[in-house]
This record gives C-alpha cells, structure tokens and sequence, in this order.
C-alpha cells in the first residue's frame, strides 16, 4: 500500500528531540520561504488556492479562498492566528507535528504571513500541551537567530514575528472565533458571524485562522509545487493527511497517508494492527468525537471528505476513534454528552440548556432509570438544539453534541432499548455491583466532577 | 474513600503563602516582556495569569487585584476569565496539578479504573488536593493524548500514558 509522507517525511521519532534547524534545513526546510519571498503575495495565495489544499482543522474549507478574503489596503494591521487549539476528542496529529517537525509550522506561519500581508503570527496551543510549546518556543530561538523570523526575515527587509499563546483549558477556544476571543485575554466565546475574521478579527483587523496541519502543507505546496502537491489525494482531497487511530486498536498512533487510496479499515487494520484483543469491531468514529458514527460494515472507504461523507459521516480533524464488540454504545454516548455538556460556553441556551438535558437524559438510560420515552426525548431535544445554521446557535458546539447523538440512536438503537429494558448499561451494572462488593458507596460512572470549577 | 471534595475559601494563612512566594514587582521584568507582543495590555491576560500561577502556585486574590491593576482591565474580567479556564486555579492547588483524562478513549481503554485507583490509593475525589498537599488530581477531559490512553498530564511537567491502576499510582508516588 503507498504510503505518501510529505509532512512526516523526516520527523524524528515520536519520543525522540525534535527536529532541529538543521536538519529540517538539510531536508528542504525554509526552501519554501525562501521561494515566496521572491513571489508577489498574491501569488503564493494563488498557489495555495490552485493546490486545493482545505483546512484540516475539520470544517475542510479551502485554504487559499480563505486568504483571498482579506480585504486590502484597509488601513489596519493584518494578523494570522494558527489554530493549535487540539481539544477534539479523539484527535492528536497536531501535537504530533509541533512536537516532531516544529519549524515546518513556523516556515509555514511565516508564508502565509507573507501571502495575506501580516507581520504578526499568533499559535494558539492548548494549555494542556506544554512538550509542544517548549518544541515551537526552541525552534522559534533557532529561527530568529538565523534571521528566519523577526525584523529581517531572510534578509529581505521584510519583517515578520511569531509568538506562541498559550491556552487555558477550554475546548471551544477550538471554534476559531472562540479562539480569537481567547487570545485578546478574555473567555473563549464565539462571536457572530459575519463579520467574518477574515475582516474583521483580532483587534476588529482582518484575521486568517489557520489550523497547524494546514498551514505545515504551504511550504509543501510552494517548494515543490502545485501539481506535485496534487499528485496525493484527489480532487476533493488535495495533498496528505494526518490521522490519529485510538480506542480499541493494537496500536494507537497517527499516520500520514493519501486520502484517496487509503480506506478507514486500512487505517485500523493496517496502521494501527487491527481491533485489539482479537475482537470484533463494532463502530467507529472517523474524524474526532463531533462527526457521526459509522457502524463496522461502513468503513470499506477511502478517507477522503467527500467519500467519508458519503458513508454518513465526516473525516472531520482526522480523529479515528475506534470502539470494540463489548463496547456499550450507551456508555459511550454518556462520556461524549458530559464533554459537550461540560465545554458548552454558555452563551446560547439552546445549547447550554440542551447539551445539559443530553446528558441527563442518556445518563438516566445508563443507570437503569431510563424508558422508551427517555430515548425519543433523546432523539428529539437533538433535533431541537442544533442547527447553527439555522441560526439557533453562535456556534457549531450544539451540533458536534447532535451529531454522535443521533448517529448512536440511528446505528446502534438496540444498546439504547436494551438499556432501558435491562436496568442499564452492563457499565453501569458492572460498577454497581462491584461497589456492593466492597460496600463503597455507589458512584456515579466517571468522576463525580471534572476539573475544580 | 473520603467525603467528596469541600471548597472551604483559602485562610489567611494559605493566602500570605502563595503570595510570599514571588511580589507582583518580581514578575514585573517577565510579564512586560509578554505585554510587549499584543497590540493591546489586555490581550496578555492569559500568559500573565499563567506566570502569576506559575510562580505563586495558584492565583490569589491579590493577584487578580494586581493583574487587573497591570492590565489596566476591570477585576471582574480577570475573575471572568480565571472561572472559565479549567486550568487557572484560585485555590491551593497542592504542589503539581495532576488532570487524569475521562473522555470517551480513554475510557475505552480502561480510564475510569485509573481515576478509582487514584482516588482510593489517596483516599480523595477527584478535584481534591492529596492530605498530604503534594498533588490536586482532577478529572479532565480529553488532554489530545489519545495515542497514550489511557493518560495523565502532570501540569507543565509531564505526561504518562497507556496507564494501568497500578502504573498511574506508582507513576505519581515516584514524583515524591
């Protein structure tokens, strides 16, 4: 099976240093920016529009359109943001990437700064990544000590800085609003659009929030070209992409593969060593907790969005999520609902209010004091809370929480009725009884409360 | 297995420690450095609560007062943003913070068996700081450890992962 590494080509080992400067020297590092210094920005923004690349942050919007969008000559200052904010469950490949291949971000950053006509890059990294931030704070020493980043970019005369920006614990500083929010020191909340940040961001000045993995594939796309960079995925799908298998596989870890000809069974089979333990597969969740569920005889496709979606769910952020024959889908579904519950900001009710009336309501399935009509409840506060597009919501938060909702009751209903019919979730029941056991108090499934607050 | 975690307000005593640590006019030199990247004072708000935290161990209520003042930012944003953040503490957090991961891989792989461990093997719940005040070990969500689950992260420190019961109570005890 090809494997077409582009990315990842020359990452050092996963818990090896990372890469330095120069050895990413040594392998074509900085060939790119290089390159783009000499182009009109326009160009380099042509380019990334031609190549196709699209955000791999999961909403798939293309990149170059995105830079097209930056209003000119209006006076302000223009900023890019890259979105190193990885709090999907169930996705990883970023901090792979920062932790590896660091200054393939920075060049990258440093591009499209160059493209849109920034002087001033902000990554944003979850504050629950610090090995990533130490790798992207060395490398940035490096590269302004050899004048690849700062006053002089390259000797051009043309100055440009990047700062790392460290977050706090907050998963909707992901929704790249959210994020610009977070970074102009106040709680991640989304904001309306539009405006959108390409007009109007940061500071009320035009913003390109790009996610790590996008913007790694720019000096890809520039140093060797649009139709090399096309020669991987297909017209839906341009260039590589990076995932990460975890859950109930052999192996858990991440890969960069060509979308078109790679199938979500070759991810789990052959990259991460097939279902653990001898099992038997039973779902799987392609691109990261918010996409729907595919049942085990749904995944014979290439990950490419298009043919991802197709199947019914969406490649998303590249987060494969893989759940065994004994998994109780109740349980799993319960886990999800008390993330989104936990992570809603609270602005918009139907979002704080439902995300909070999921969980309760599958929770109630899961210990046993659920009905029938518990489970129609389910189905029908989903349908009532998403719909950002529709305008119920500021932002997709709801929808991530509706999406594996109604996927569970669409694929896997039995576990839901079963649940009800059996006094509960065989987790539930498992615990309850090993609790009696030991005469601890019954607990609830998972810790009592997350985090302090 | 203990009472669940009770929040009693920090004393007097816990608060002067904290703040005995470092002044407000040691972390000057550092924080102006963090002002001087964004074009506006308050958008360094979190990178100073981050180093405020880092140097005091938990952000006291003098040090809202004292970043507001910075800041040049109305106190109540600061406590806005502090309760918002799963990672800013506004309590003694005990000497590191330990987030043991709850979300839906790591449960698959066994997370809720690290989370009773820990909780019996310290005789706490989750949230709560250890009797003997080296650790505040709490529950979170997904920490993009995936690859690792199920994980912990030491906060700023370290991380472990593919975590057994036992594994994640040595894991911590060899931190002591």
């Amino acid at each position: 099976m090809p494997v077409s590494k582009r990315l990842m080509e020359h990452a050092p080992a996963i818990d090896a240093p990372p890469q330095s400067l120069a050895d990413y020297k040594a392998t074509g590092g900085y060939k790119g920016l290089e390159k783009a210094l000499k182009m009109e920005p326009d160009a380099i923004t042509q380019m990334v529009l031609e190549a196709g690349v699209r955000g791999r942050g999961g909403a798939g919007f293309p990149a170059g359109r995105k830079w097209s969008f930056v209003p000119k000559n209006t006076g302000k200052p223009i900023y890019l943001a890259c979105n190193a904010d990885e709090s999907e469950p169930g996705c990883f490949k970023d901090r792979q990437l920062m932790e590896r291949v660091p200054h393939l971000l920075i060049e990258g950053c440093v591009m499209a700064c160059r493209a849109i006509g920034a002087q001033a890059a902000f990554i944003y990294v979850r504050g629950e990544y610090p090995q990533s931030i130490a790798a992207l704070e060395a490398a940035l020493i490096e590269a302004r000590d050899k004048g690849l980043v700062g006053e002089n970019v390259m000797g051009s005369g043309w100055a440009c800085e990047v700062w790392v920006h460290q977050g706090a614990g907050a998963y909707i500083c992901g929704e790249e609003t959210g994020l610009l929010s977070s970074l102009e020191g106040g709680r991640g909340y989304p904001r309306i659009k539009p405006p959108f940040p390409a007009v109007e961001g940061l500071w009320s000045s035009p913003t390109i929030i790009n996610n790590v993995e996008t913007l790694a594939n720019v000096p890809v796309i520039v140093r060797d070209g649009v139709e090399a960079f096309r020669s991987v995925g297909d017209d839906d799908t341009a260039g590589t992409r990076l995932v990460g298998i975890s859950g109930h596989v052999e192996n858990p870890g991440d890969v960069e593969i060509n979308p078109a000809t790679t199938t979500i069974r070759e991810l789990i089979e052959v990259h991460a060593g097939g279902v653990w333990k001898g099992r038997k597969l039973k779902a799987v969740i392609p691109g990261g907790s918010s996409v729907p569920v595919l049942p085990a005889d749904a995944i014979d496709v290439p990950f490419t969005y298009g043919a991802v979606k197709e199947a019914g769910s969406l490649a998303g952020a590249g987060g494969v999520i893989v759940m065994d024959e004994t998994t109780c889908m109740v349980d799993a579904l319960m886990n999800l609902m008390q993330f989104y519950h936990h992570e809603s900001c609270g602005q918009c009710t139907p979002c704080r209010e439902g995300t909070g009336w999921l969980e309760k309501l599958v929770t109630r399935i899961w210990s046993g004091e659920g009905s029938e009509r518990d489970i129609e409840l389910l189905d029908r506060v989903a349908d009532t809370i998403g719909g950002a597009q529709q305008g119920k919501t500021i932002c997709f938060l709801a929808d991530s929480a509706v999406m594996p909702t109604k996927s569970f009751l669409k694929h896997f209903r039995d576990d839901f009725v079963k649940a009800v019919a059996d006094g509960g979730s065989p987790v539930f029941k498992a615990r309850r009884d090993r609790h009696a056991k030991t005469s601890t108090a019954a607990k609830t499934g998972t810790a009592a409360k997350t985090g302090a607050k | 297995m203990s009472a669940p975690a009770t929040r009693t307000p920090p004393t007097a005593e816990e608060i002067a420690a904290a703040d005995g640590r470092a002044t407000f006019d040691d972390l000057r030199p550092h924080l102006d450095t963090l002002v001087a990247r964004y074009p506006a004072r308050g958008a360094a708000l979190l990178p100073v609560l981050w180093h405020v935290q880092r140097s005091r161990g938990w952000i006291t209520p003098n040090s809202v007062a004292e970043t507001a003042a910075y800041l040049e930012i109305p106190k109540a944003h600061v406590e806005g943003v502090i309760t918002f953040y799963t990672m800013f503490q506004d309590a003694p957090a005990g000497r590191e913070v330990v987030m043991v991961c709850k979300t839906l891989t790591c449960r698959l792989r066994g997370a809720q068996d690290v989370i009773d461990a820990l909780e019996d093997h310290y005789g706490i719940h989750m949230g709560d700081v250890t009797a003997d005040g080296k650790f505040k070990i709490e529950a979170a969500e997904c920490l993009g450890l995936c690859d690792m689950a199920p994980c912990m992260l030491v906060v700023d420190k370290a991380r472990y992962g593919d975590l057994t019961p036992e594994s994640a109570v040595k894991s911590l005890e060899e931190r002591s």
